[in-house]
């Protein structure tokens, strides 16, 4: 296996492939949180006196908490008064009101993470929210998504534009309180996606949001917050890479998904922030709340989640079955390599009669990755006739990567189903020598193993969603083979 | 103060005062190491509902009586004589203290027992030196209570290439009504190359009351075969905490069969760790719980080393109001490859009211492994059942013979045949429509 290792060593030495920095004047507060700060930030965007009033709530709460300590990952602490709470592009007054008015360095940004925003419009049909920094700069497609009356704006011009929406369905799916992270987003999250899709509207193209993160030592904050009425139907999608930076970056979002009866939501993520080098230095801290409400009979979430960046992955998309019939999936490829850790998984909290829930989680550990898979499924009293199917499979590609599982199993009602199934393996000598003998090279062949493990979540996501997926789990996996 | 304090304070209170009463008091180092785990126990506390281990049972029910320490009473043949095994040799301790007159074994060369108590006044060095080896995790409340109260036990070793044909009932019996502490502590040596099975009962009379706080230590060395059953039946109002920690060499093979059926609140720690190569475990479990009885599996399967097996299943079903915790820990150390282990854990709830909290976890560091769990929770086979009515078998009747079904692919499993219907019998008395089912097995 020697020549194995070589390649080990050249995947390693390989350089974060989206690392550059954009140098364009940001319009940032000092390092540092207060009562002030936060003022600051509330003012800055103009908001009304509801949002400031729960800001500083959401923060004097988070003064009474301490970080969570139960996840199986290892960081050095945060210091909370060493990073920058806001940081927004310059001019967001005279704000672009066409591509063409968009600062030509951004948009270069964008072609680098290939994902030319005008060829995106055209030939895919997606309308972008990209978010940069903190401030959202562009948004595409309002028109034809007005037509239907689907309103997809920035957060902070939705608590202008629909105050009475913001303000009865912010915080209520993670209360302020729900926990440290979510805490402190509530307190000074910068700005994000609203989503609100009406009553019986199919959303006419696929919405999507590019986050990305460029100002060092900026903490980003975005806050997302969908509502699917009665009998719509909704397919959201994110994905984000960052710049190569050497201070950890911290990284705490919320979304909020709300969904009535008969609505679906579908949520697909692709993540591939900046990992840190091979000895485990900088990279993201990506600490993030998801949680959805099935609040209506029928209603259907579904997170779809490829995890392949960060240095530190904390995520649970959730899900609150709380309608009957509510159908919950959660599908999740998790890489980790070199020194990144990962502990996600999502919570099933079944409420509703007959409600379902899927669970597909795929974890995938190479280098010095630790890869951990933590899950709840709660059926309550309540929930007659709850279905879950869960199956969490881990492979392990070197021998300094570990994997580990901790489902949580919560039942309270007896006509539950409940199936729990997980495995942790290696890619057998036997696939390997089988796809060689045929003349497929070692590496091809791990990475066609490796796709083929992953399949089922891949074919979850959106087309062009899953050729990114698959490309870039080949991109990380470079090398690696085992 | 707060309830939580004032309740382990009166613990303290009422128990410091008994220890210059246990036997061996009079050494030194003894004195000290109770004394100090006393202390221990006070500093840990009763474990909360935030206690990751503890989450879902909650202790009030033990931490709220007044204990004393358990005195023996006295029992005659008679009493006992429903819960002997046939065909074994018998060790008995009552309320955790050893009865030679209820005891029959003959002594020879491949076997050894001694009481722990007796074992203080002969040999002290000897068991300063397995106290010493201790290797289970100080982080229990009771664990540490258990060790301030070290009173008596069985120490039993199997002497190197021996083959014991006839298997060791170790049967400990609970006669106490006023709420008392029963310590027991016990060794299991299996020497190089030997073979032997080993059964430990706890049982009581249906009004004890007891709390029972056990310790099984066990080795077992090189090439040597253990089978070791423990079935746990006291009464409805008894608690049961029990540690079991497992160490394997080289080669060995050790067979659990954990069994839980007694106790309001019955909680079994076992740690296994296969520390030398090629060992190889299998654990077959079983809890069934109902009315308001709780019961708590929490093992941990260590493979340490390279090329080891460990393949467990637990059964468990709950009726009534009660409640089942099962955690499964498999963790593979990063040496030790071709490591193959699996898990199972299946739940049928026959109740509305019945919860299950499980959780099998896997904590990988090595590559080169196979390693899986499952967990189930569900119903009946509606098929099945119906495949039973077509035959005219009441819909009832039906489904309590096809628990009976799911519990039997345990109890099967049991290779000793006293023991084996000794449990079947009890288990088809507990579940309704009991003679019908005894007809049919």
């Amino acid at each position: 296996m020697s020549s194995t290792s070589e390649e080990v060593q050249e995947f390693v030495d390989q350089q974060y492939k989206h690392g550059f920095i954009t140098d364009i004047e940001t319009d940032t507060i000092g390092a540092g949180l207060n009562e002030d700060v936060i003022r600051i930030i509330s003012g800055k965007k103009g908001e009304p006196e509801f949002m400031l009033e729960w800001r500083l709530a959401a923060y004097r709460k988070w003064l009474t908490m301490s970080e969570p300590t139960w996840a199986h990952v290892r960081f050095d602490p945060i210091d909370y008064q060493d990073i920058i709470y806001y940081s927004a592009p310059k001019s967001p007054e005279d704000g672009p009101k066409s591509l063409d008015d968009v600062d030509p360095k951004l948009l270069e940004t964008y072609e680098k993470l290939g994902i030319p925003l005008i060829e995106q419009q055209m030939l895919a049909g997606v309308a972008v929210d990209a978010v940069f920094d903190s401030v959202s700069v562009v948004t595409t497609f309002k028109e034809k998504l007005a037509e239907a009356g689907v309103v997809f704006c920035p957060l902070s011009e939705a608590v202008h534009s629909h105050p009475e929406l913001v303000k009865k369905y912010l915080g209520s799916v993670v209360p302020t309180g729900d926990n440290f992270f979510s805490t402190l987003n509530s307190a000074v999250f910068s700005d994000g996606s609203f989503v609100y899709i009406p009553k019986g509207v199919r959303c006419p193209m696929e919405l999507s949001t590019y986050f990305r993160i460029n100002e060092a030592k900026t903490g980003q904050f975005e806050r997302t917050l969908i509502i699917a009425e009665e009998g719509s139907h909704v397919s959201y999608l994110e994905g984000c890479t960052a710049p190569m930076r050497d201070e950890n970056q911290l990284h705490a979002a919320v979304v909020e998904l709300i969904i009535l009866d008969n609505a679906e939501i579908k949520y697909s993520t692709v993540q591939n922030w900046y990992p840190g080098d091979e000895n485990g230095v900088g990279g993201i801290y990506n600490f993030v709340t998801k949680r959805a409400l099935c609040a209506g009979v029928n209603a259907k979430v579904s997170w779809t989640q490829v995890e392949t960046g960060s240095a530190i992955t904390w995520k649970y998309p959730s899900c609150v079955l709380r309608g009957d019939n509510s159908v919950g999936e959660f599908y999740s490829v998790a890489l980790t390599n070199n020194c990144q850790q990962a502990d996600t998984g999502t919570k099933m909290i079944h409420l509703g009669k007959n409600t379902r829930s899927t669970i597909i989680s795929k974890g995938i550990s190479a280098g010095r990755g630790e890869n951990s898979y933590r899950g709840l499924v709660r059926i309550a009293k309540t929930a007659e006739g709850a279905r879950n199917y869960t199956q969490c499979d881990s492979l392990l590609i070197g021998d300094t990567c570990a994997a580990h599982t901790f489902p949580y199993m919560e039942i309270g009602n007896s006509s539950a189903q409940v199936e729990h199934e997980a495995t942790t393996s290696k890619i057998s000598e036997d696939q390997l020598f089988y796809c060689q003998q045929r003349g497929i090279g070692e590496e091809d062949a791990v990475s066609m193993i490796v796709n083929g493990f992953c399949k089922s979540v891949f074919k979850e996501l959106p087309m062009e969603f899953a050729v990114e997926a698959g490309k870039l789990l080949s991109v990380s996996l470079e090398g690696a083979v085992g | 103060m707060n309830a939580a304090l004032k309740q382990i304070d009166a613990w303290q209170t009422s128990l410091a005062p008994t220890l210059p009463t246990l036997p061996g008091n009079d050494i030194d180092w003894l004195a000290q190491r109770r004394s100090e785990a006393l202390t221990q126990f006070s500093d840990i506390g009763f474990p909360t509902r935030k206690t990751e281990a503890w989450k879902y049972v909650a202790t009030h029910a033990i931490a709220k009586t007044t204990p004393a320490l358990s005195q023996s009473t006295i029992v005659d043949s008679t009493q006992i004589a429903q819960w002997r095994l046939d065909d074994c040799d018998e060790i008995v301790f009552v309320d955790g203290l050893y009865h030679e007159g209820l005891s029959h074994f003959t002594a020879n060369a491949n076997i050894d027992i001694k009481s722990l108590a007796e074992s203080f006044e002969h040999s002290p060095d000897k068991i300063k030196a397995l106290l010493s080896q201790d290797i289970s995790d100080a982080n229990d409340a009771f664990d540490a209570l258990n060790q301030a109260l070290l009173r008596d036990g069985a120490i039993v070793t199997i002497a190197d290439g021996a083959v014991v044909e006839r298997p060791l009932h170790l049967l400990f019996v609970s006669t106490n009504t006023d709420n008392s502490v029963t310590p027991i502590n016990n060794w299991i040596f299996a020497g190089k190359n030997s073979q032997c099975n080993i059964v430990e009962t706890y049982i009581g009379a249906d009004t004890t009351n007891n709390l029972t706080l056990s310790r099984t230590t066990i080795n077992v060395a090189d090439n040597a075969e253990l089978t070791h059953y423990r079935s746990q039946r006291e009464s409805k109002q008894a608690f049961h905490l029990a540690e079991l920690t497992v160490k394997q060499n080289r080669d060995s093979r050790y067979n659990a069969y954990p069994i839980a059926l007694g106790s309001a609140i019955a909680r079994v720690n076992v740690e296994i760790i296969l520390a030398g190569k090629n060992a190889n475990c299998t654990v077959n479990g079983l809890y069934l719980t109902k009315d308001k009885q709780v019961s708590d599996h929490h093992i941990k399967m260590y493979h340490a080393v390279p090329h080891c097996t460990s393949d467990q299943l637990f059964k468990g079903v709950m009726d009534d109001s009660s409640r089942a915790v099962f955690n499964g820990l498999i963790l593979v150390d990063k040496d030790a490859q071709k490591t193959q282990a699996d898990l199972s854990n299946r739940n049928l709830l026959v109740s509305k009211f019945a919860d299950i909290n499980t959780k099998p976890e896997l904590e990988i560091y090595a590559d080169d492994v196979k390693c899986s769990h499952g967990a189930t929770i569900g119903q009946l086979n509606e098929q099945s059942i119906f495949y039973l009515q077509s035959r005219g078998v009441a819909r009832d009747q039906a489904e309590h013979l096809l628990t009976y079904a799911f519990i039997n692919d345990v109890i099967n499993r049991i290779q000793l045949d006293a023991l084996r219907k000794q449990i079947a019998a009890l288990i088809i008395g507990r579940l309704p429509d009991s003679e019908f089912i005894r007809e049919l097995v």
